[in-house]
């Protein structure tokens, strides 16, 4: 069990009174935290309990977790001095392993989080170098050499090669790309799960078109238009029966996709942001 | 078919009938539409809670559906590819039918994925405007 220098990710179940702890447990997602931030922005926290062990396979070469970075961002490898960068694809490529592992944070965090899906959860995931196959043999794990390196960006690693004030400063930077933020004026999605589907949407801007768009539609979200499907919403996350409507917006050529939940002709709860594009 | 867009704007679009949008102040020049701009219609629907029809049409490269009080209709002539069907009698289906190319009447997922932009219904969308195109040449 490690700390959170941060203060700002989850309690989770560990140690009462501790903020932050890093528990190598994989854990279920109970609810969304609401966290202001030092730069007074809101960010919503993931919350986890008892372990739950998904199977994702990381043959497709997607690590959710690891597609929430924007893919211009330079991951800079702390094991090596941090001498070493790399973008998101190349780390990816590294990560490809052969036989569908079974882990499950990643998985959580794509499915459920917002505010921190990216570091928050690769550092409550613990720093293992290597995973179990469901065979029972074992591969190394990209992850956990990554959350190695996660976690020393906030000083929580094996080592602290990075200066605390530096963290505070990539982590608030990182957070700059997070689009499921609550916008100013707008209802904060409810953080239910993700349809984003690799090479048709994306959770993330990759440019300021994209995410004045995003900001745009997420800070005045009923504006959008309601795109009526076949057979209407049937997710048991955002059924119609509740009320939930599939919407799209498009400004300035970005089409984004959300769902919103409609009472007596009132937006109540916004869900599933993604932008429309590979 | 072709229809001429006369009005972006839903000022004047009653909010009982055009109910994919909430609000009159929506405008669907937000959407890439022109007013004054002529488009190619690849198909016509008709929901089971409106009487409005609505056209597909493509606009910057994503097709999407607009109300017809937006336009005038400038070519009434159907193309020779299309097809049609009701819907009306499958309870679970928000569609009362589809005037329009093969894929959208018969093939069940094709409306849905277009929505989601799948890339395999976008092929099929240019595809299909393709020959409605070159037909009209013809």
């Amino acid at each position: 069990m490690r700390q959170d220098p941060t203060g700002m990710l989850d309690t989770g179940p560990g140690e009462p009174g501790k903020a932050g702890n890093i528990d190598t447990e994989p854990r279920k997602l109970l609810s969304i935290k609401r966290v202001e931030g030092l730069d007074g922005v809101v960010y919503y926290v993931p919350v986890y309990g008892n372990p739950i062990a998904p199977t994702v396979d990381a043959t497709k070469k997607d690590y959710n977790g690891l597609n929430s970075v924007p893919p211009e961002l330079k991951l800079h490898n702390i094991a090596d001095g941090g001498t070493m960068s790399q973008t998101r694809e190349t780390w990816a490529d590294s990560w490809r392993v052969s036989e569908p592992i079974s882990y499950s944070l990643i998985n959580d965090a794509y499915g459920g989080v917002q505010g921190l899906p990216f570091f928050g959860d690769l550092l409550k995931r613990g720093a293992s170098s290597s995973v179990s196959n469901l065979d029972g043999t074992t591969n190394q794990d990209p992850i956990g050499s990554f959350i190695n390196t996660a976690a020393m960006f906030f000083g929580g690693g094996s080592g602290k090669l990075v200066p605390k004030h530096l963290s505070v400063r990539v982590f608030r930077w990182f957070n700059k790309f997070m689009p499921w933020k609550a916008a100013k004026g707008g209802i904060a999605p409810l953080g239910l799960g993700s349809t984003a589907k690799v090479g048709v949407s994306r959770v993330n801007p990759v440019n300021i078109t994209e995410e004045l768009a995003l900001k745009e539609i997420m800070g005045n979200p009923s504006m959008g238009n309601i795109a009526k499907l076949k057979k209407g919403m049937t997710d048991s996350r955002w059924h119609q029966n509740d009320g939930w409507q599939k919407m799209t917006w498009n400004n300035g050529g970005v089409e984004i996709h959300y769902v919103g939940q409609w009472q007596n002709g009132v937006l109540k709860a916004v869900d599933d942001f993604k932008i429309i594009g590979k | 078919m072709k229809i001429k867009c006369n009005d972006t704007s839903a000022v004047k679009l009653k909010l009982s009938e055009v109910n994919t949008i909430t609000s009159n102040e929506f405008d669907y020049n937000n959407w890439g539409l022109l007013a004054n701009e002529i488009y190619l219609v690849l198909a016509m629907i008709l929901y089971k809670d409106t009487k409005y029809l609505y056209y597909l049409i493509d606009i910057n490269g994503k097709p999407n559906w607009f109300p017809n009080e937006l336009f005038e209709v400038i070519d009434n002539i159907l193309p020779n590819q299309w097809s049609f069907k009701i819907f009306n009698t499958e309870s679970d289906v928000d569609i009362y039918c589809i005037w329009g190319y093969d894929e959208l009447c018969n093939q069940e997922d094709h409306y849905d994925q277009l929505i989601e932009r799948e890339d395999e219904a976008l092929t099929i969308y240019y595809n299909q405007k393709r020959k409605i195109e070159e037909d009209s040449v013809h």
